[in-house]
């Protein structure tokens, strides 16, 4: 009777402990389950230029099927890739293609070809403050402000009287350096070989790095166009070489590749997507999908569209039987990533 | 506060040039000394209230100048001086001198009125008499340069604290008042839809309830019974003390470092994913130290008299611990481990890494509602959801907000960082009134 | 007599249970006993995780002679460049002008809460001091984007308003709660007999101040800093908003600067796990944890020191 009285008490205590025990073996339980568990979760990751795009898919396709709940994680192309490689996501996003060596390292951890869907098309728009009376731009201009060792450093060697900017010098805006969006820019306008000079802000979203420009008349920087904000910052027109025409960066210059930083979205699933997956990437591949590539401010894939039954048949003339990287078949991403272009 | 500072009153006598009742300034000084003695029986008399009567150290002078708006005293020595001492002339009425002041203002004020009507203090222009209080008990004037040292001492440490209340304060009024417009009970009940530029912040907010929720629960029974360990058990030798650096360093490693160990030891080591529960435990290791300090300091409060009375009473170490010590110190813990959710509630860093989602669909009904998240699943967290407002999140076209179906973004943005603040401060009053009510009924 | 037939009947008892009776409570007393030192595990346990995915590299090629020396940092280049000197300047620049700002304010800030305002208006900014330290680091971040950016550009003319002097006002305040809280507890620790002392000599509450209680209270003044000094170089999500995140020399505070913490943030979540751009972040952090390591175990010898002094 000494015993049990002192016992009653501590069952307060007592509480908070099996709870703990209560989350440890929760915890066995979670390592069980992480890999994939059923066919009502899709979990989406990747690229950040891409996440807005892959939420809003997201948003749509559980309206349609709810049913059907998608985890968004952004992060980043690599990220998404990684991800994939180790079996960990449904569906990787990604602003750039995947490497030779991601794809033997995928191919070598889970046994399976990753697949890939060009889903559209982004132009990398160049951004300034709404009061810059900067207009237009050439690649080789962009490659001296960004490239190590380049020599323009104010706005008077681009021609223009920055008045809003008092001292007249460029301020660099640039994204993480394992962004998607960084590379790809670096490829372009940079080239293969030379490296961006150090000293640029280095911003961790799109969003982010536009709403700075906004409020500082000395910047400039890239972004996708989708993240233009009228009245507040401005799209340069873009010209490949000096005295060649500058292109404005629209839906049309995009798709027809005259604008010459604009470069196809992907997605990519491992090995050939089946039940639940197939049903989205059809779904994203069609018409309602490509609708809300343009709501977001990204260029639909025509190609996509017109192959809505997707999947397996459709998806060959991107991937399957020509290689993972095969964007060459499809003319509207033809030379625009001369990496990908560049694969066998 | 008649010590805080000697008044000084100067009231000018030039001749009369017109009509004009001079009001003792030397731009209309008064005609007479006499009228000036009036003129200080009215304001310093008890008539007026705004002006204080005279007290210790305080002084009249009354300047004879030539004509209005004539330079003053020349010489800081006045020519006459009278003394008022309300205690210094116990039994007579006094002459004024300083050996024999009078004992109050109205004798003193008669009296020079008389001296005055005798012709025994001519003024010439430019000297000037003066009539000293002086009290006993009344400061010195080193005690007074004094207090004013400490006036200023007190005002420069003043400014400084404000200095550090008043951005609180300002920040707190500028988001409020930025983020008015979308704070309606909808904003926190709905989950962000339409592209994330119109709902609000449910999800992201149940995420963060699940995080610190299963943070706490890891961490409050090992950073309690840590707690107890340190103070009731452990020896006072070496040990212990790498022990309780052990808590002081782990308090002080650098979120981000904790993000790193959390995607090292839970993410990839134990295999759990990015998930929720990695993030949690992450969130766990980080809160742990403080968990176990106050743990420690609630149990230090209980009078020792208190544990040597149990053992007497034949009790072992725990029993005393169980039934005297720990419901005792229960509500100083508990105030420390609300404290904690606060802390866990509002960190990001470590979350980066180890479990938050960007989106997530999170339905709108039933009980999923509630509980939309599982374990080894990543979820959205509301300090995460702003980091992604601020740097991901695209925003509304204004069409789109001219519709009325979406909301600017910057407005989200505010009302993210409000809702967020305003858990945070939510909780930490609560442990704060805790704590007030506490101490109000604390039994020794 | 009937207590103590009560007494000893009782004690039979226990001891006819004993072994048994106190098997779950020794049970309980081991189970505390771990968790208490499960504070030195988890301090080891953070080394080593983060020590594993950093060795690899740190002792596979990485060349510390760049590592300290370069300021070039470019991990993804086709040669990456893993030259961390920017990103020491950034934190350094960042913490010694945050601290230059906080130290002068907290300090005095601890000195008026314990030795100039009543108790009431004491209870009211050790609230506000509190809520203060309670506002989390993202929302800072928020506040030096959104609002003291533009503030800065208006008042200094300085092309971007994320800079040092953002960070550093950020930071200052970040920082201020805890050398707040700490100053006050090492003046009130200060006896009362020295306070009287000095007011019997006839000194006044500022002579106090700085003729008494500074210098008695000197070490633990010094902790307050050091731990404001380890919030400061440790946070991360503030800082990564409001500095510019720019990897240079500054040299005003008007530049932007990259830090050691915001690097990690805004890189790894892209980096391919295993990789060496992976690798050199936990390496970073394992740098981190050492500078918070040494840091917080000088502030704690500091504190250790004055407590052996009183004691002895």
């Amino acid at each position: 009777m000494l015993g049990m009285k002192p016992f009653a008490r501590s069952s307060c205590l007592l509480l908070p402990m099996a709870l703990a025990v209560a989350v440890v073996t929760a915890t066995i339980a979670g390592c069980f389950s992480d890999s994939r568990r059923d066919d009502s979760t899709i979990r989406i990751t990747g690229s950040d230029t891409m996440v807005n795009l892959a939420q809003a898919w997201a948003e749509a396709y559980h309206e349609a099927h709810p049913d059907i709940s998608s985890p968004v994680r952004g992060g980043g192309s690599g990220v998404g890739i990684a991800a994939l490689i180790n079996g960990k996501v449904d569906v990787a996003t990604a602003s750039r293609a995947m490497k030779d060596k991601e794809i033997a390292l995928a191919r070598q951890n889970t046994g399976k070809e990753p697949k890939q869907f060009i889903v559209g098309r982004d132009a990398l728009a160049i951004y300034v403050h709404k009061d810059n009376p900067l207009d237009e731009i050439t690649i080789d201009a962009l490659a001296e402000i960004y490239g190590e060792d380049g020599t323009i450093t104010t706005w008077p060697q681009l021609g223009v009287d920055n008045a809003d900017c008092a001292g007249g010098e460029i301020i660099r805006i640039s994204r993480q350096n394992n962004s998607g969006t960084y590379a790809y820019f670096r490829e372009i306008v940079l080239g293969e070989k030379r490296e961006y000079k150090q000293g640029a802000t280095a911003q961790s979203g799109s969003s982010e790095l536009v709403t700075l420009i906004s409020r500082t008349p000395c910047a400039i920087g890239y972004s996708g166009m989708g993240y233009y904000r009228p009245g507040e910052v401005k799209m340069l027109r873009v010209s490949r070489k000096k005295g060649e025409p500058a292109i404005e960066p629209t839906l049309e210059t995009a798709l027809d590749n005259t604008y010459p930083i604009s470069r196809p979205l992907y997605i990519y699933t491992l090995g050939e997507p089946t039940g639940a997956v197939q049903e989205f990437v059809e779904w994203i591949l069609g018409p309602e999908g490509q609708k809300i590539v343009a709501d977001v401010g990204y260029v639909p894939n025509p190609k996509a569209t017109e192959t809505p039954s997707a999947g397996g048949d459709s998806g060959d003339n991107r991937s399957a039987d020509k290689g993972p990287v095969a964007a060459g078949a499809d003319p509207a991403a033809n030379d625009a990533s001369p990496r990908a272009a560049g694969q066998p | 506060m008649a010590e805080a500072k000697a008044a000084h009153y100067r009231y000018f006598v030039a001749p009369r040039e017109n009509g004009d009742r001079g009001d003792g300034t030397p731009q209309r000084p008064m005609a007479s000394v006499r009228e000036a003695l009036e003129g200080v029986a009215r304001r310093h008399g008890g008539a007026a209230p705004s002006v204080k009567k005279l007290g210790g150290y305080d002084r009249v002078d009354i300047c004879s100048i030539a004509r209005p708006n004539a330079p003053g005293p020349r010489r800081r020595a006045p020519r006459y001086e009278f003394h008022v001492d309300p205690l210094g002339a116990a039994d007579s009425l006094g002459t004024g001198t300083a050996q024999l002041p009078w004992p109050d203002l109205d004798t003193a004020l008669v009296g020079v009125t008389r001296l005055d009507e005798a012709g025994a203090i001519p003024l010439a222009p430019g000297e000037h008499l003066s009539l000293s209080v002086r009290e006993v008990f009344s400061a010195t004037p080193v005690d007074r340069s004094k207090r004013r040292h400490e006036l200023a001492a007190g005002i420069v440490f003043g400014m400084m604290t404000l200095s550090l209340v008043v951005p609180l304060v300002l920040i707190l009024g500028h988001l409020l008042f930025k983020a008015w417009p979308v704070l309606t009970a909808s904003f926190v009940f709905e989950n962000p839809h339409n592209k994330m530029t119109a709902g609000g912040v449910w999800a992201p907010l149940v995420g963060t309830f699940y995080l610190v929720f299963i943070s706490l629960l890891v961490a409050s029974p090992i950073g309690i019974l840590a707690g107890v360990y340190l103070n009731e058990y452990a020896k006072d030798n070496w040990f212990t003390r790498i022990v309780n650096l052990a808590v002081v360093n782990l308090a002080g490693v650098p979120s981000i470092v904790h993000a790193l160990f959390g995607v090292g030891a839970f993410v990839l080591f134990a295999g759990m994913g990015e998930s929720v529960l990695a993030a949690s435990c992450t969130l766990a290791i980080m809160t742990l130290p403080v968990i176990i300090s106050s743990t420690k300091e609630a149990l230090a409060s209980v009078p020792v008299t208190f544990r040597e009375a149990c053992w007497n009473m034949g009790a072992s170490r725990w029993q005393t611990i169980r039934t005297i010590v720990l419901p005792n110190s229960i509500s100083g813990i508990l105030t420390g481990v609300i404290l904690q959710v606060s802390r866990a509630a509002g960190e990001t860093a470590p979350i980066l890494f180890t479990g938050a989602a960007f989106y997530l669909n999170v339905p709108s009904k039933g009980l999923r509602y509630f509980f939309p998240y599982s374990l080894g699943d990543s979820c959205m967290a509301l300090s995460y959801h702003l980091h992604t407002m601020l740097t991901q999140v695209k925003g509304a076209t204004p069409e789109q907000i001219a519709s009325g179906e979406s909301l600017p973004l910057e407005q989200l943005q505010y009302g993210t960082a409000v809702v967020l603040i305003g858990l945070v401060l939510l909780v930490n009053s609560a442990s704060i009134g805790l704590r007030v009510y506490l101490r109000s009924r604390k039994k020794w | 007599m009937a207590t103590l037939r009560a007494t000893s009947e009782r004690r039979r008892a226990t001891a006819r249970v004993s072994w048994f009776r106190r098997l779950p409570e020794l049970a309980i007393e081991s189970l505390i006993r771990l968790c208490g030192w499960s504070a030195i595990l988890f301090v080891f346990g953070i080394f080593f995780f983060v020590f594993r995915e950093g060795a690899p590299l740190l002792f596979g090629g990485l060349d510390l002679a760049e590592f300290f020396g370069s300021t070039n940092w470019n991990p993804v280049a086709d040669t990456p460049h893993y030259g961390i000197l920017g990103l020491l300047a950034g934190t350094t620049s960042v913490t010694v002008l945050s601290m230059a700002i906080a130290v002068p304010l907290g300090l005095g800030a601890a000195v008026f809460v314990s030795e100039f305002c009543s108790s009431k208006v004491k209870e009211v900014l050790k609230v506000a001091i509190e809520l203060l330290a309670a506002i989390p680091s993202i929302v800072w971040g928020f506040i030096a984007y959104m609002m003291l950016n533009p503030i800065i550009i208006a008042v200094t003319g300085a092309p971007v308003g994320l800079n040092i002097l953002n960070a550093s006002i950020i930071l200052a305040l970040m920082s201020v709660p805890v050398i707040v809280s700490v100053g006050e507890d090492s003046l009130k620790a200060v006896p009362d007999s020295f306070r009287e002392a000095a007011v019997a000599l006839g000194a006044s509450r500022w002579e106090i101040v700085y003729r008494v209680l500074f210098p008695a209270a000197k070490n633990g003044l010094l902790a307050a800093v050091l731990l404001g000094v380890g919030r400061a170089i440790g946070e991360t999500m503030a800082v990564l908003m409001a500095t510019g995140h720019a990897n240079q020399i500054p040299t005003s505070p008007l530049d932007r600067v990259q830090t050691l913490t915001a690097t990690i943030a805004q890189e790894l979540g892209e980096t391919v796990q295993g990789g060496d751009h992976y690798r050199v972040l936990f390496v970073i952090g394992i740098l981190l944890f050492v500078i918070a390591f040494v840091v917080n175990l000088t502030a704690d010898l500091v504190v250790r020191g004055i407590r052996g002094k009183q004691n002895g």
